[in-house]
């Protein structure tokens, strides 16, 4: 690693983690401005007199604000998020259950969409002007513009009711247990198509602008220029020199995208009922847990900070060029 | 017929002409106000009344575009969500500007300590799943329309505040900036009357993507049930088309799908029409 780059990085790092007390402060505040008692919200509806009672002791919410803020964040920190009323279990043991369904689906969801964004953007930037580049920007445009909901719903209109080659929802059929490691894994995959293929289409429209001028620029930049003069192949030129430079925003992007597409996985795991965070927050709401939601906020958020530092460090390695800013 | 710019220096008429994506997208925006004015001479019906038919309806001649399982009329409902999404979007955008300037003008201008404490809580608010946050706190505060789009203004601002003061940090050492501090003109004028007019230009495109944003966002929440159950949202349309497509209802997916999808796609090329304008040394 260059001189520097370890100082930058740590300081990028410490910045981030004082992020995590921070949105704990501002969760707490905006649970304050409710209109209601907050032993009752924290409790959850439905809860009973006895149950908020603790709640209250528990939490110190007779307690003066500063104190009660102490003892939250104490809790927190601790890794103690509170207890759900309607699994019966801790919060975080509930949430942490559902974190893997969500990785594979948001994550196979990102890879098809840098997967296929990337090529269409090249393939546009070498035909720049021709017919192929509107029609690539036509398409992707309005791919942008769709919402969500309705695009999933027109698949599983055409793909599900229509021509049955996907099964409706869930992750896994029922009856087939791990137990058989190749018949489960062929049967999530075959239910991961659509909601992957979802998340994947609204997504794709970004790395497909993005790789296009990123292709150009780097194609009428003075090293392509150089590089053809000397007669390297056009092949060569393009993977070796201009898709690695072009490519490099996209990681920039990815990381950007994170925090974005979890709209998109709410939506998305609804729709299909994808047993992950996303329809479990689904679930909080319908059931008015409250601790589970807050539990749910928290710790996206907490992710999506820890994957900005993910994507910072990734990217000093892969682009020399960054260091002190 | 002369055109006036609203630019100074532009000739919005020749710009149109270079400018596909300006062109369609004044097409689709007339169309779509036409439509939003016209609503209530179109139809007679109310958008969430139900009982107009007994029960899921294809298109015909009284019912253009079908009805849904409650006999709702689907036409009367789709149309008057045009309304429902031009209020979210312009209010809620308007919003939003007016806060990303208050946070992102004083922050470029004055510089310093009040910039770092400003732009610590933008970063703050940016890196935060937005969706979940504006979840939160619609399930925190009632789902009402106004709510909602206080919510949507509330926590968008952050991107667009820091297109702002990365704006003002150009302009404010520019010569005319220096000008009106050198004859000895107070802070606030000089912000809001020579710094704030040339932000304005870069802030359009941003607040044009900004008002798509908000219509895609409160569709969302609709979607999901959280929104306001006495707006005719295009969401809450599509929430209970997730029921009538499998009774062969596909009117109840397809007519709000073609409006939200043309009303958020003139949007977006309204942006990227703006952007060929400021930007004209952009790649195309």
């Amino acid at each position: 690693m260059p001189s520097g780059t370890r100082e930058y990085l740590l300081k990028r790092v410490v910045i981030s983690c004082l992020m995590i007390p921070a949105i704990i402060v501002f969760t707490f505040l905006l649970l304050r401005l409710a209109p209601g008692d907050p032993a009752v919200m924290m409790a959850g509806e439905g809860a009973t007199p006895d149950f908020v009672e603790m709640i209250r002791k528990v939490y110190g919410l007779d307690k003066p604000l500063y104190e009660q803020l102490a003892i939250y964040m104490s809790k927190l920190l601790t890794g103690d998020f509170g207890y759900s009323f309607t699994f019966k279990r801790p919060v975080l043991e509930v949430i942490l259950d559902r974190v893997p369904t969500t990785i594979l689906l948001a994550g196979t969801g990102a890879l098809i969409a840098i997967a296929f964004g990337v090529l269409l953007g090249v393939v546009a930037a070498i035909k720049k002007d021709s017919f192929t580049d509107s029609a690539i920007s036509s398409l992707t445009l309005i791919l942008y513009s769709i919402p969500i909901f309705a695009l999933a719903q027109f698949l599983v209109l055409f793909l599900v009711i229509q021509y049955r080659l996907f099964p409706l929802s869930g992750y896994v059929s029922l009856g087939v247990s791990p137990s058989d490691p190749l018949k489960f894994t062929l049967d999530v995959l075959w239910h991961l198509v659509l909601p992957a293929s979802s998340l994947a289409l609204i997504q794709m429209a970004t790395y497909v602008k993005l790789t296009r001028t990123s292709m150009i620029e780097a194609l009428y930049s003075n090293y392509i220029i150089a590089a053809r003069a000397r007669g390297l192949n056009s092949r060569r030129i393009l993977l070796r020199h201009a898709l690695k430079n072009a490519l490099l925003p996209i990681v920039t992007m990815a990381g950007i995208q994170l925090g974005l597409i979890i709209g998109g996985v709410v939506i998305t795991e609804t729709i299909f009922s994808w047993p992950g965070v996303g329809r479990l927050t689904i679930e909080a709401i319908d059931a008015r847990d409250f601790p589970l939601l807050l539990g749910i906020f928290i710790f996206t958020s907490v992710s999506v900070v820890v994957a900005n530092i993910v994507t910072d460090i990734v990217y000093t390695y892969i682009d020399p060029r960054v260091k002190l800013r | 017929m002369k055109t006036r710019s609203f630019i100074k220096g532009f000739d919005l008429k020749s710009k149109m002409k270079t400018s596909r994506p300006l062109a369609i997208s004044t097409i689709l925006l007339s169309i779509i106000l036409f439509l939003a004015i016209t609503t209530g001479l179109l139809t007679d019906r109310e958008p969430l009344k139900t009982g107009y038919a007994p029960g899921l309806t294809a298109p015909t001649s009284e019912f253009p575009m079908g009805t849904d399982q409650l006999g709702r009329d689907v036409f009367t409902w789709t149309l008057y969500g045009i309304r429902t999404a031009l209020v979210v979007s312009v209010v809620s955008t308007s919003l939003t500007v007016i806060i990303a300037v208050l946070v992102g003008l004083p922050a470029g201008y004055f510089g310093g300590k009040l910039d770092q404490v400003l732009m610590r809580i933008t970063d703050f608010f940016l890196s935060i799943p937005r969706f979940i946050l504006i979840i939160f706190a619609v399930i925190i505060f009632s789902p009402t329309l106004a709510n909602i789009i206080m919510i949507l203004s509330v926590f968008s601002w952050p991107s667009l505040a820091r297109i702002v003061r990365a704006e003002v940090l150009s302009v404010k050492e520019r010569e005319y900036v220096q000008a009106a501090k050198v004859i000895g003109s107070n802070s606030f004028d000089i912000m809001f009357s020579e710094v704030l007019p040339n932000v304005v230009p870069p802030m359009l495109v941003a607040s044009a993507l900004q008002m798509s944003d908000a219509i895609l966002a409160e569709a969302g929440l609709s979607f999901l049930g959280l929104g306001d159950p006495n707006t005719a949202s295009w969401g809450r349309m599509l929430s209970i088309a997730r029921q009538a497509i499998y009774a062969g209802g596909w009117w109840t997916l397809l007519f709000p799908s073609v409006f939200i999808t043309a009303t958020v796609l003139a949007i977006n090329l309204l942006a990227d029409g703006l952007n060929d304008i400021l930007n004209p040394k952009s790649v195309r």
